[in-house]
């Protein structure tokens, strides 16, 4: 039982930071509809600048933290104006292999700036457990789901009350409408990927702490963000958000149960399972609209 | 015209970038080395390292030892050199396959080219090999398939007199075919137990300068034995070959021992998470820990947040690389942790190690590990050969490392061949004050 | 765009390609040139790198048939790449080549045949996730199969290819059979180019209601270019495991699947030659780069983006804009409108 409740909290952490790059790619994807191939790299990126912020700098933890989010809120910006805007009414294709060279030119940089070696991130919390019965919960994971469920939550309600929400929606539901309404879609699509680009950002910096840091971090992140995003139907943000703890709990249940060399695939098999009997994920009800 | 200012901003685009992240190289990277050297030479900061070497490196040893030679030239094979008389027409050409730092390869380590760069600049500053400098050349590759290959054609169509190998098992089994092929004879560093001579992918050109994987593995079962009195053993290890064969050989031990193996825990090498793992060891008297630097790093986290940081933790050689402290991160997580590493060059009280250790910390700015003491071996066994031999043909190079007995290097002072293999020392090593010291020094089988 | 060639959209129609001859001239063609290139590069080094190119182009050869014409956004290639490779390795144990060979084609073809119907009513982004996670896991099961992948999935003495008797056993021999293994592909797409086929599923692709309500078989066609594209890779994989002699899961992974999707892009997706040109940037480019040491993969990434924005239509784009212009002085015909499948609007982005 002891057991049980370790693995099932790490599990709701990690599935939490799916949950946050998912809805950050999702954001791109409503607003745009470019699939960002660079996002699991940003998620590398921001786990770095704080590395480096706080090992080679010297800052405190959270000056650390706070730089990667606004530094990576500008990269955004910047891969929106280099990767995307000169490519705006090319096919999506051309755009797709526009954000994976983005991707490898910030992997390059990550690795000539940093060194292939791994390195580590340090938790505002240190090594700190609570215990829980005879578990011992180290306290990185509680803060990981906290602020996922402020950002997460802040997210959705930006996404369903403010008038930014509204447009990025009308810009899912039909673009060329919403321009003719007046919606400024050039800075609407640079706002949304320096948000998505800060939130990959905060999940960096969070997920950072629990594993050796690596360039490959933010990638396989962003394999499960991707089949979070498609298991809850692209869509509902809310699908997205269980989606993604559910992957997060079956991956970790899986490694503790069954069998921890297979760790990394159980997700996928439950993807594929799913998606066999319900080709439009569980919550979704149209594939391929991004309402 | 819009087509082409979008054109001409692309392109603007593309330089700024590229010189925006050149610009910002060369500030960082110097930053960088300068925490590396904090970090790996910590005990030595209290004297003024740079300004009395000898100080430092015993520092960091057995105190009262005082500092012996004064150069490191008188390491090696100066004891058995025959044919200091010998001249070669052509110069001895060297090349060395490295791993890309450009690339996602976390075998990148400068340790591996520095040792052996330091040796050939020590030997061409005395007069190079036959007397003419080494022509020595260092090629990047990465471990998947055609990269390697590409890079080993590209290596002997410099007509190399010999190869200092890959340090990567998977980047040697790709290449080791062609080597027998070529019929260069190559020393490389990594433990693959099928590239030794009997092996399924063995040649007689192929020599390491590592000990064999199973006989490290079963020292960890030794010492733990005879050292820490267990008789509970829990595993650790990967799921890849490394992991896998060295657990094997760790409970083929332990059963030879009659303790019993408490929990065997496999996970895959680019594991994220090891609680559960970690977990199952409670109730072990020693951990062995066949992993990777990460995963390794990792565990010694995870047991400390479980509780369990006093049993004790035995890692592979790998936890002998600086960047190992990096990874666990927290100073009073790290101290306790042991490996089975291949040597403990800042740890050795030879004087000719000593003045290596010296030497190459105030070249490179960080102090050597066992890869770069062996590196360094490497070019100065090949150095030992073909003076001995009198001749830098092929096939007298390789009759040299097959036959080779008792040459003393920094790494071992006892390098000889075995089925290949060269280097037959071990040593269990523990984290004190952030830096490994050597507890027991081991033949490896 | 000239405004002579816009003037009126129907004279943009010319013959179907299906009734020219050029595709096998061209077929032919690249053999000539791939044999000229064998010739005169006469290093280890050339010929490895010719190899890589070669059996590059096969697996975009594939992808050009699950995306290309099938329009299936797929990173499922470097799996079956791997699958191939694996089969090939293992049924060729205790028999030869060609029984490696005739394993990777049928296992290759029967797994993508369950994976496809499997997953057969997703789409678009869907089934690309879907093929991700396909790959994903078969690089575990490659590990971890040991009794079909060896220890690791790490394979040694793979036996050298052989036909009829005739070893290829040295680099230049393995160069001329990959000529011809390229050659056979290639002509296997032409075929598919010049039959009702290609038109069908470039309907299918790009207006699937409109093929489907005048009965077009659209299920069908996308599973069929699935599983041809992904025994294509099969057999790619099997040349490589027996030109290489060793294979592990390093050589099949996710970059992989990303570096054959970029050989389509870059050669240019709507075109048979596409992969082949894209294949030789992708394999030499890297290569050719390697003089600036650290700065390889950033300068690469940058080329990338570059080419993108400045040949939209692929590197083979490039040419065949040459090529009709050179055209165009002989004759007054405008560009083959068969040649460029029409952009699908939904697939556009940011209208």
């Amino acid at each position: 039982m002891d057991r049980f409740i370790s693995l099932f909290t790490i599990g709701i952490a990690q599935g939490a930071i799916i949950a946050i790059v998912a809805l950050g790619f999702l954001l791109i994807y409503k607003a745009t509809g470019v699939v960002n191939f660079a996002q699991g790299d940003l998620v590398t990126l921001g786990a770095y600048v704080a590395v480096w912020a706080s090992t080679e700098r010297g800052w405190p933890l959270g000056v650390a933290y706070l730089l990667a989010i606004v530094v990576l809120f500008v990269v955004g910006i910047v891969l929106e104006r280099f990767a995307y805007a000169p490519l705006r009414g090319r096919s999506i294709h051309v755009v797709v292999i526009s954000t994976l060279g983005a991707a490898l030119v910030i992997r390059a940089i990550i690795l000539k700036w940093m060194g292939p070696t791994p390195t580590r991130l340090a938790s505002p919390l240190g090594f700190d457990v609570i215990t829980v019965g005879k578990a011992r919960i180290p306290k990185q994971n509680l803060l990981i789901i906290g602020l996922t469920v402020i950002s997460v939550g802040g997210t959705m309600l930006v996404f369903n009350m403010t008038q930014f929400g509204r447009q990025v929606r009308a810009l899912a539901s039909d673009r060329v409408t919403a321009m003719l309404q007046g919606i400024r879609a050039t800075r609407m699509s640079m706002l949304t990927f320096g948000l998505s680009a800060a939130m990959s950002a905060l999940a960096g910096v969070l997920i950072a702490p629990t594993r050796a840091v690596t360039v490959d971090l933010g990638f396989s992140v962003m394999l499960y963000a991707f089949a979070a995003a498609i298991l809850g139907g692209m869509g509902r943000l809310g699908g997205v958000v269980v989606a993604a703890i559910a992957i997060g709990l079956v991956r970790q249940l899986g490694s503790g149960y069954i069998n921890a060399d297979y760790a990394e695939i159980y997700p996928f098999i439950l993807m594929l399972v799913v998606l066999a009997a319900r080709p439009e994920g569980l919550f979704g009800h149209d594939t391929g609209s991004r309402l | 015209m819009r087509r082409h200012a979008r054109m001409s901003a692309a392109i603007v685009m593309g330089v700024a970038l590229l010189a925006a992240s050149c610009g910002s190289d060369d500030g960082s990277s110097s930053d960088k080395a300068t925490t590396v050297v904090a970090q790996t030479t910590a005990p030595a900061e209290s004297t003024p390292a740079s300004a009395v070497p000898e100080a430092s490196a015993a520092d960091t040893t057995v105190p009262e030892t005082t500092g012996g030679s004064d150069t490191t030239e008188a390491a090696a094979t100066d004891s058995s050199a025959a044919g200091s008389d010998l001249t070669l027409t052509e110069p001895v050409v060297l090349v060395a396959l490295v791993s890309d730092p450009g690339g996602t390869d976390q075998n990148a380590v400068p340790d591996f080219n520095d040792g052996s760069r330091l040796a050939v600049e020590e030997i061409n500053a005395a007069g190079g090999i036959g007397g003419l400098p080494i022509d020595f050349q260092v090629i990047e590759t990465l471990p998947t398939g055609d990269t390697v290959i590409n890079s080993l054609n590209l290596a002997l169509e410099k007509n190399p007199t010999a190869i200092i190998g890959p340090v990567s098992s998977t980047a040697l089994l790709a290449i080791s075919a062609k080597v027998d092929e070529a019929g260069v004879p190559m020393i490389h560093n990594t433990t693959e137990p099928k590239a030794v001579h009997d092996g399924e992918a063995g040649s007689q050109w192929i020599f390491s300068n590592r000990p064999s994987n199973e006989g490290a593995a079963a020292i960890g079962v030794k010492y733990a034995v005879e050292e820490l009195g267990a008789s509970k053993i829990g595993l650790m290890h990967t799921n890849t070959s490394f992991g896998v064969s060295g657990a094997a050989s760790q409970t083929a031990a332990a059963a030879a021992a009659g303790v019993s193996i408490s929990s065997d825990q496999s996970f895959e090498f680019n594991a994220t998470d090891l609680t559960n793992a970690a977990l199952a060891m409670d109730g072990s008297d020693v951990i062995l820990d066949w992993g990777t630097p990460s995963t390794v790093g990792l565990a010694v986290n995870t047991l400390a947040q479980q509780g369990l940081q006093n049993i004790p933790h035995i890692g592979p050689g790998s936890v002998g690389f600086g960047f190992f402290a990096k990874i666990v991160g927290d100073a009073s997580l790290l101290n306790g942790v042991l490996g089975v590493v291949d040597c403990n060059p800042v740890g050795d009280d030879r004087p000719e190690v000593k003045a290596f250790v010296t030497s190459f910390t105030e070249k490179y700015g960080y102090a050597p590990s066992y890869a770069a003491a062996e590196q360094y071996d490497s070019v100065y066994i090949l150095k030992h050969v073909i003076e001995t031999a009198g001749s830098d043909d092929p096939e007298a190079i390789r009759d040299g490392l097959e036959s080779l007995t008792g040459v003393s290097g920094m790494c071992s002072d006892n390098y000889f061949n075995d089925n290949g293999l060269l280097n037959h020392t071990s040593v269990v090593a523990k984290f004190v004050d952030g830096s490994l010291e050597t507890q027991k020094s081991y033949d490896v089988e | 765009m000239t405004p002579e060639v816009v003037s009126d959209p129907v004279s943009r129609v010319r013959r179907p390609p299906v009734y020219g001859r050029h595709q096998f001239l061209g077929v032919a063609g690249f053999i000539v040139f791939a044999s000229i290139l064998a010739t005169v590069l006469d290093s280890a080094y050339n010929y490895g790198l010719l190899s890589s190119w070669l059996t590059m182009s096969i697996l975009g050869l594939g992808f050009y048939l699950v995306f290309g014409l099938g329009g299936q956004f797929a990173f499922s290639q470097a799996a079956f790449f791997g699958l191939g490779a694996y089969s090939s390795a293992w049924a060729s144990r205790s028999t030869s080549f060609g029984w490696g060979l005739l394993a990777a084609i049928v296992i290759g073809a029967a797994v993508a045949l369950l994976f496809s119907l499997l997953v057969f009513r997703t789409n678009q982004f869907y089934f690309a996730i879907t093929t991700l996670a396909f790959s994903q896991i078969a690089l575990v099961v490659f590990r971890e199969f040991d009794a079909f992948t060896g220890s690791g999935g790490e394979v040694i003495g793979i036996r050298k290819p052989d036909a009829f008797g005739y070893q290829f056993n040295t680099d230049v021999r393995i160069v001329w059979l990959l000529i011809g293994a390229v050659g056979v592909a290639l002509f296997l797409v032409a075929m598919i180019e010049r039959s009702p086929l290609r038109r069908e599923a470039l309907a299918v692709h790009a207006q699937p209601t409109v093929a489907a309500t005048l009965g077009m078989p659209t299920g069908r066609l996308r599973l069929l270019m699935f599983v041809l594209g992904s025994s294509f890779a099969a057999v790619a994989g099997s040349l490589q495991a027996h030109r290489s002699g060793f294979i592990s899961t390093e050589g099949f992974s996710v970059a992989l699947a990303i570096d054959i999707f970029l050989i389509l892009l870059l050669g240019g997706v709507s075109s048979m030659w596409g992969p082949i040109v894209g294949a030789a940037f992708v394999v030499v480019a890297p290569e050719k780069l390697r003089f600036i040491g650290n700065y390889r993969g950033m300068v690469y990434g940058i080329l990338l983006i570059l080419v993108i924005v400045v040949f939209p239509k692929g590197l083979v784009g490039l040419f065949e804009t040459g090529w009709n212009r050179i055209r165009r002085r002989q004759s007054t015909d405008p560009e083959i409108l068969g040649d460029s499948s029409a952009p699908d609007p939904s697939l556009e982005v940011g209208r």
